[in-house]
């Protein structure tokens, strides 16, 4: 296989505990990637050496879980060109996402208003936002997407419209593997002084996304699809909608004053509010070790190396009788390649794939509105990350024909 | 490499590829009829039965699934084909029981065994089933 001087998947596997005596070829990276060591040592080390209540205790290891987690938070604001402040750990992009609709759209939304987002989301960035427009009487609009199905930005100027009142989208879709034209996207509704979401969970392992430039009012993130632990997502919020927000959840952690029921409660400064109940200490901790791993990589052969298996993966299977591409071929270098046969159920191909230790997703892929669009119900997916290679290819290929003389 | 589980077996495959009393037109008023459906993957089935003096004269399905959804409707029209109706709600009981709890199974549905070993296929075996529990409850 073609490998670059500076990047080699087989050594970066071997970081990989969970990958590196397995015999299985792990595709399923849009759903969850593996961990690196670095990340598993700092959990480990979160429990054993240096855990504490955070923000609560006054005893030495209390103040220095506090910093510890504090200084996670400067890591990932950095990450990101965000502002400490603005940077809020939540459980998920999910719990993150819920917290922008629901604490900063919902008041601001009457009906007859749009909120705008594309055919691409995962339900995860489709669910909240409806729910919002069915609580307002708000309409839920839709950007669609091209034949070959890439997101149609001939639709954009529909944007330009005084009831347009939000704009979400996804950085990466999670089925296509398109990658969103962000820049010009976000540059447009600026213009048209609409506010902006942007779901960054699929994309962050493998670009980095500065927040400045990108000009976006929110960004979200988890922490499970970039080698970081599960329980753990981002949320930014630039400060000045941070301000007009209102914490999702209520709880311990998150407030100043709580008086009897004739005193409001004061809520906490920012981002301390939107933080309710302990903070997950091991999972921050463990997230900021993800970053440091992403950012001692190196980016330009991680991502030409990413291009070269997903390239391959798309053009061996297109290349089989009887496979259906739903992965634009413009988009096959982002590593998430979708695909159907005309014959075998997605459930049957990925059966068979496990059978043979490959491991690949098949169903809706929480993205049932896409694949409404797409005319299917379920689909087979190969989401690909650093440490796969072209042999995992191989054996993915060999499981679909495999499948393919099994069903057929 | 080489399939580890036997999900795959011949007997399954064969009802799946070959599906008896399977039928592409649309049941008429002489049937009672029930779907089982499952949006999260397309498994579509629509079961029919004609029913004679309390025996099933006919049972057929039309729709489209996974391998082991086909299979195991297949399966289920054939196993209640001529059995009267006191014999396809004791069929229902024993199949329920083994779905829950394992057990025995008739030996028409042996082919059925291998989904045990793969508990995420067993929505796609059961849809069926649950469409003949809705038509028992319309006789």
């Amino acid at each position: 296989m073609q490998v670059t001087k500076e990047f080699s998947p087989e050594r970066l596997k071997s970081k990989f505990p969970g990958l590196v005596d397995s015999e299985l070829a792990y595709l399923d990276n849009a759903a969850t990637t593996h961990k690196p060591d670095s990340v598993i040592d700092a959990i480990e080390r979160a429990y054993s050496q240096q855990y504490a209540s955070v923000h609560r205790g006054l005893f030495a290891q209390a103040e220095q879980a506090s910093e510890l987690y504090e200084e996670s938070r400067a890591i990932l604001a950095g990450f990101i060109g965000a502002h400490t402040r603005e940077l809020i750990f939540t459980r998920s992009a999910t719990e993150s996402i819920n917290q922008v609709a629901q604490g900063w759209l919902l008041p601001r939304l009457k009906p007859g208003d749009w909120v705008w987002l594309t055919r691409l989301e995962h339900h995860a960035n489709y669910l909240p936002w409806d729910r919002v427009c069915r609580q307002t009487g708000a309409e839920l609009k839709i950007i669609e997407l091209t034949e070959d199905h890439r997101l149609d930005l001939l639709q954009l100027s529909q944007l330009d419209d005084p009831r347009s009142k939000f704009l979400t989208l996804t950085a990466q879709s999670n089925v296509t593997g398109e990658v969103l034209k962000l820049s010009e996207i976000l540059n447009m509704a600026n213009a048209f002084g609409i506010p902006t979401l942007v779901d960054a969970s699929q994309l962050i392992s493998h670009q980095s996304l500065d927040v400045q430039t990108l000009g976006t009012d929110f960004m979200v993130f988890s922490g499970h699809k970039m080698f970081g632990p599960t329980g753990i997502g981002v949320l930014f919020a630039k400060y000045s909608r941070q301000t007009e927000m209102e914490p999702l959840l209520l709880g311990g952690g998150m407030v100043d004053w709580v008086g009897d029921a004739h005193t409001p409660p004061t809520w906490s400064e920012a981002p301390q509010c939107f933080e309710a109940g302990s903070p997950n200490f091991a999972g921050a901790l463990g997230l900021a070790a993800a970053v440091k791993f992403i950012q001692a990589l190196p980016a330009q052969a991680f991502n030409q190396h990413l291009k070269h298996i997903g390239i391959n993966c798309y053009q061996r299977l297109s290349d089989l009788p009887g496979i259906i591409m739903l992965t634009p071929k413009s988009a096959a270098g982002n590593g998430i390649i979708s695909f159907a046969h005309q014959q075998v159920h997605p459930h049957d191909l990925a059966q068979v794939a496990g059978d043979l230790n490959v491991g690949i997703r098949a169903g809706h892929h929480c993205a049932q509105p896409l694949m409404q669009s797409l005319g299917l119900a379920a689909c087979a997916r190969a989401s690909l990350s650093l440490y796969n290679t072209d042999s995992d290819i191989d054996r993915l290929v060999d499981a679909v024909d495999q499948a393919t003389r099994i069903f057929t | 490499m080489t399939l580890k589980s036997a999900l795959f077996k011949e007997a399954l495959l064969d009802h799946f590829k070959q599906p008896r009393n399977h039928r592409d037109i649309p049941f008429d008023d002489h049937y009672i009829v029930a779907r089982g459906t499952n949006p999260r993957c397309g498994d579509d089935v629509e079961i029919g039965i004609r029913l004679t003096e309390n025996r099933v004269e006919l049972a057929e399905f039309r729709g489209r699934g996974c391998s082991v959804c086909i299979a195991s409707t297949s399966m289920l029209t054939e196993s209640i084909s001529g059995n009267t109706w006191q014999e396809v709600e004791t069929l229902i009981s024993s199949v329920d029981a083994w779905f829950e709890k394992g057990g025995e199974l008739p030996a028409t549905l042996e082919p059925l065994e291998a989904v045990k070993s793969v508990p995420g296929r067993k929505k796609c075996a059961v849809l069926s089933w649950n469409a003949l529990k809705e038509i028992a409850e319309k006789v």
